[in-house]
């Protein structure tokens, strides 16, 4: 397994003077999930939009290794409301020049993989939060990216609809063996989603602490509710209020 | 039917009180004609109402196709640069605010009598709220889908046509409704001043004439059409507007 991602003393100010993102260093390597942990405007979003070329840096590299299939998912699911859901998730392949009815069929196998198979003729408005979120995870995986950016994705969902998702979520990456940067302010997401947890200071963003979550990797009741897990929680919230401090 | 009955039944109302209230003052038909007096003049003169009633609607109907076009044109050109829209945007205020009434004849004089001064005039007026409800709409693309767009690669034409056009639509529509009222305005004021003697007089031309001969019953039952003629395009762009958006927009769903 060689490296995915390399960011070397990235930055990024704004015209305004907030400075965003100073001085990060950070490698990742492929096929990892990397969990990026910080307070609320701390600067995890201009760091992933850095990385997917969004927003250009002020100072710094980002290198992405070997220009890897790259898919992003917002922090709401942004979907085309006048597009049906199967349309919406053959987007990114239609934009990309891939023929309508290969679309069709590709976007159809990854509504499957998000259990919606049934939902392709329905219109976003006809969805729930969580099935609109399931979708725009959708979207995402059609292209079969390499390198998989999610924002806060199931930030704005119930308790039980978002555990449904992560486990999901956790599935297709152990599937696919995908690199994954998943941005969260929830400590127990990052902990059971994750192999890596990144601690982010609030503002500008710089990692405080870079840690390696050793749980089995079927991350059941069982494994949430042993002693490593409530471990790890304990210490990524410590390092997150240390940081805070 | 639940739709169309409340309205009828207000008009059937309006017309009962005011044909009552004309009676019952004794008031004089050159001032003000009961209803059944109005339609008895509308049926005496019907084919003159008839043929004025298609001319006005071919004026207004051109006027408004030029707007949306040109008007969706234009708003998407300023949309594509704010230098143009800074330096067009201001003039094209001056759209809105032209007294229509002091340029009409301005524009027989430059058209000459006939349908074209009054096809201009239906679109002078109704130009504007296309050009601004355009620009509003495409500048308000959801930011997010703008950066999906741009990950996945999209091609300019992409962009406007998968994203930023129907993106717009509603307010394209929103605009659309304003025009439509104003475009059969535009074609009545043209031929005041534009219409065209003898047979080929439209309803602003047969209210202006009927108006001179002391005719107001003949006068009510033209403006009366052409009350009808607005209502009957602002209905049409309704029904497109259902048909386009109805699925996915809030603004044409059934409540």
């Amino acid at each position: 397994m060689g490296t995915a991602l390399q960011l070397t003393d990235l930055r990024r100010a704004f015209d305004d003077g907030v400075v965003a993102v100073d001085g990060v260093e950070l490698t990742v390597e492929e096929g990892q999930f990397v969990a990026l942990l910080g307070p609320s405007g701390c600067g995890k979003s201009t760091l992933l939009r850095l990385i997917a070329g969004l927003d250009a840096p002020s100072g710094g590299r980002v290198e992405l290794v070997g220009d890897p299939q790259l898919a992003y998912v917002f922090q709401d699911p942004h979907l085309l409301p006048w597009r049906t859901v199967l349309r919406n998730v053959a987007l990114p392949l239609e934009l990309r020049g891939v023929a309508k009815p290969e679309a069709a069929a590709k976007a159809q196998e990854a509504l499957s993989g998000v259990d919606l198979a049934e939902w392709g003729e329905h219109y976003p408005a006809q969805l729930s939060g969580g099935m609109r979120m399931r979708v725009s995870l959708a979207r995402a995986l059609v292209t079969e990216p390499r390198l998989l950016l999610l924002d806060e994705p199931f930030g704005a969902l119930d308790e039980l609809t978002r555990l449904r998702l992560d486990e999901r979520l956790r599935a297709l990456w152990r599937e696919r063996g995908l690199t994954v940067l998943f941005v969260t302010h929830s400590i127990s997401e990052a902990v059971l989603l994750s192999e890596r947890a990144l601690v982010f200071s609030p503002r500008p963003a710089r990692v405080a602490l870079d840690v390696e979550i050793e749980l089995p990797p079927d991350r059941g009741r069982a494994v949430r509710t042993s002693q490593p897990f409530a471990a790890l929680t304990e210490r990524l919230a410590q390092a997150l209020e240390e940081a805070s401090a | 039917m639940k739709r169309l009955l409340p309205p009828m039944v207000t008009l059937l109302a309006a017309l009962l009180v005011w044909e009552g209230v004309v009676r019952a003052f004794d008031v004089g038909e050159y001032l003000f004609p009961a209803p059944s007096v109005v339609a008895q003049a509308a049926a005496d003169n019907a084919g003159a109402l008839a043929r004025g009633f298609g001319l006005t609607a071919l004026g207004a109907l051109a006027g408004f196709a030029l707007s949306a076009v040109v008007g969706v044109a234009l708003g998407a050109a300023l949309a594509a640069s704010r230098t143009l829209e800074r330096a067009v945007f201001p003039f094209t205020v001056f759209l809105q605010t032209v007294p229509l009434v002091a340029i009409a004849p301005l524009l027989v004089i430059w058209f000459g009598y006939g349908l074209r001064p009054v096809i201009v005039s239906a679109f002078v007026v109704s130009l504007f709220p296309v050009i601004a409800n355009t620009l509003v709409g495409l500048r308000s693309v959801d930011p997010a889908l703008r950066d999906l767009f741009r990950l996945y690669g999209a091609s300019r034409w992409d962009r406007f046509f998968k994203l930023e056009l129907p993106a717009a639509l509603p307010n394209v529509f929103a605009g659309f409704r304003v025009s439509a009222g104003l475009a059969v305005i535009g074609a009545i004021v043209g031929e005041f001043f534009a219409s065209y003697a003898g047979d080929d007089a439209g309803l602003g031309l047969l209210v202006a004439s009927w108006i001179k001969q002391y005719h107001t019953d003949r006068a009510f039952a033209a403006v009366g059409l052409a009350s009808l003629l607005g209502l009957l395009m602002f209905g049409a762009v309704n029904g497109l507007s259902q048909l386009l958006l109805g699925r996915w927009h809030a603004s044409a769903q059934e409540r």
